[in-house]
């Protein structure tokens, strides 16, 4: 490993800072000065262009670090690959808030175009990083590590081998000393390996830290209800019905459904066509607030952790849109977003119809439609048939046979003499 | 004069044979109603007052104000008064010979109109009488329509146990082939309301009669 560490003033390590400061402020102000070191290394040194050299550095007691060349901000420990096509020198930066601070570089040397195949195949960069800087001795000090290949195995850390697996690693650091230490940790990905870092206070100034709030993901629900106000409809309905210049109220609802904060919510309304938003009939929460939600949408703010959110707006239905005959079913469709949530959607059908029409439903016959007619005909029939009957021989016969009879009875046995 | 007196009685046989036989052929073709209107003249004034509403209350909750979700396609019409538990056949189509065949299933919720409950005008047709070899099991279940008075009360329950009660606010009976400006304002009527139309009287199809009722429990 080739080390090129740049001195600003020298013994291994850049180690000065606050000197110029020491030189040009005042006593007083001298002595409150914090000395800061940082260090870097490169390896390799030399590479082929656009091949990685690995960037590595350490510092003591400076609470911002920089490292140039798109490296940006960085831990008090760690170390990250670049992959430079020319000569390159980075520079990393350390400075505290007692007006210290300390430069270092290292160069990587760019030895032209390889003419053979680079070995190791493409893979994004490795990082990880540390949810603090700084912790306590005892503290949870939790490492999270990205890109590389998506999988990540965590290995010795100072001092103490410990192993581990997944895209995060937790584990606690002691320092029983009088003094801070650096303690850091490595994930390997692929290929590469990278470190990152804590400082841990002096067990001596240890003092518990209190536990941090740990907020659940943020989850929004969105629903949206309404009511016929022109139907005299009060509550709240998942659908309507309406006609040609119905008033309708919709009503959307944006709740946290956990114990996050929703940030920046963002609420639209899609009418169906023929709905015509009635100016001034937003109210959020029972306030009335600007128009615009069936144009641009509008921003509710912040929603309290499982709270909700009402707006209500009025809408009227255009008879124009209203068919003639039968019915047809429309969507009103509301929408809500916020920071870091994905856009929702709701929606309310709304069957849009005629009024009834009582005179053409009626024309339906629920009786016997000729029941007096057969009834009528079937006494016609047997009236007719007795009528015939009475004329016929048979009948004669029969009315004569029961006069004989009847005058036998009325005169007696000598009736026929 | 024997003649005479024969003629006479011929013609009052005739007419004898002629009342009797339109009476029993009409007794017959109704029988459906005729069987309804006996039950209900022979029932109990106790039966006649029975009132599974409140049964049905107090195990079921009555449909609330605020619907999470919409009402299904099956429901029950009750009205304990007169007899009536009926399916309603919701989502038919709106031609005579679609209606009249659900007509068999039971009572037949107008398409164009809101479902009982909801806001709007709820039609529903059921037959008053039909003859005695008609398919169906609901021949005559608004037979005695004209039995209800204002304020009286049934209820609709969905299969999901929500409850919509009504109480009767008038009865129209009209002429479904003449204007009648009384149609309109039922067509017309606020809120939630109800009409239930068979034929009038029973056993023909020459008038129709209404009977409007508006939710009360919403």
């Amino acid at each position: 490993m080739n080390t090129k560490t740049t001195y600003l003033k020298g013994f291994g390590v850049a180690t000065i800072i606050g000197v110029l400061s020491l030189v040009s402020v005042a006593p007083a102000l001298a002595s409150s000065v914090l000395l800061a070191s940082v260090a870097i290394t490169a390896s390799p040194s030399t590479v082929c262009s656009g091949q990685p050299s690995r960037i590595s550095w350490s510092s003591t007691d400076a609470t911002s670090i920089w490292i140039d060349y798109g490296v940006g901000s960085v831990l008090p420990y760690g170390d990250v690959y670049v992959y430079p096509t020319q000569t390159t020198t980075y520079t990393i930066t350390g400075t505290n808030t007692h007006g210290g601070y300390a430069v270092a570089s290292a160069t990587v040397y760019v030895n032209g175009s390889c003419t053979t195949p680079t070995p190791t195949p493409p893979q994004n960069a490795v990082y990880c990083a540390a949810n603090y800087g700084y912790a306590n001795s005892g503290d949870l000090v939790t490492f999270t590590a990205w890109g590389g290949n998506g999988t990540y195995a965590w290995t010795a850390v100072d001092g103490t081998p410990i192993y581990g697996y997944g895209s995060t690693f937790a584990t606690r650091f002691y320092n029983q000393s009088f003094y801070s230490v650096n303690r850091t940790i490595a994930v390997t990905s692929g290929y590469q390996t990278v470190s990152c870092g804590v400082t841990v206070y002096a067990g001596s100034t240890w003092s518990p830290t209190p536990t941090p709030t740990v907020y659940p993901i943020a989850q929004m629900q969105l629903t949206e209800t309404g009511r016929n106000v022109t139907r005299g409809q009060s509550g709240e309905y998942a659908s309507l019905v309406a006609r040609g210049a119905d008033t309708l109220d919709l009503i959307i609802r944006t709740r946290s459904t956990t114990g996050s904060y929703l940030y920046n919510v963002f609420v639209t309304e899609q009418l169906p066509a023929g709905f015509t938003y009635i100016n001034g009939s937003t109210t959020l929460n029972g306030y009335v607030v600007a128009d615009g939600i069936t144009v641009t949408g509008i921003n509710i703010g912040t929603v309290s952790p499982y709270n909700v959110s009402v707006i209500k707006l009025s809408v009227r239905v255009d008879g124009a849109y209203v068919p003639t005959w039968g019915t047809v079913t429309v969507n009103a469709i509301a929408q809500a977003r916020a920071d870091g949530i994905n856009t929702l959607s709701a929606s309310l059908p709304i069957t849009l119809g005629q009024n009834a029409s009582i005179a053409t439903i009626s024309k339906v016959k629920t009786g016997p439609a000729d029941a007096m007619w057969m009834a009528l005909m079937v006494a016609l029939f047997a009236t007719g048939a007795y009528a015939t009957y009475t004329r016929s021989e048979i009948f004669g016969r029969r009315r004569a046979l029961a006069e004989v009879s009847l005058m036998s009875r009325t005169a007696g046995p000598n009736f026929l003499k | 004069m024997r003649l005479h007196h024969r003629g006479r009685t011929i013609a009052i046989r005739l007419f004898v044979i002629f009342i009797v036989t339109l009476g029993s052929a009409f007794f017959l073709l109704n029988i459906k109603f005729v069987k309804k209107s006996v039950q209900y003249a022979l029932a109990p004034s106790t039966i006649k007052s029975r009132d599974t509403l409140n049964d049905a209350i107090r195990l079921l909750p009555l449909a609330g104000a605020i619907e999470e979700k919409p009402l299904s396609n099956k429901a029950t019409l009750v009205i304990d008064k007169i007899g009536v538990r009926a399916p309603l056949v919701f989502n038919t189509a709106n031609d005579e010979d679609s209606i009249y065949k659900n007509l068999e299933k039971g009572i037949v919720h107008y398409s164009d109109t809101a479902k009982p409950g909801l806001p709007g005008v709820s039609i529903v047709l059921g037959h008053s009488s039909a003859y005695p070899w008609y398919k169906g099991d609901y021949g005559a279940v608004f037979a005695l329509l004209s039995k209800l008075d204002v304020g009286d009360r049934f209820y609709v329950q969905y299969d999901d146990n929500r409850i919509f009660v009504y109480e009767m606010t008038q009865s129209l009976i009209f002429n479904p082939f003449a204007k009648d400006d009384r149609l309109t304002a039922l067509e017309n009527a606020p809120g939630s309301t109800i009409l239930l139309i068979s034929c009038y009287p029973v056993g023909t199809n020459y008038k129709r009669i209404a009977i409007q009722a508006k939710v009360v429990n919403m």
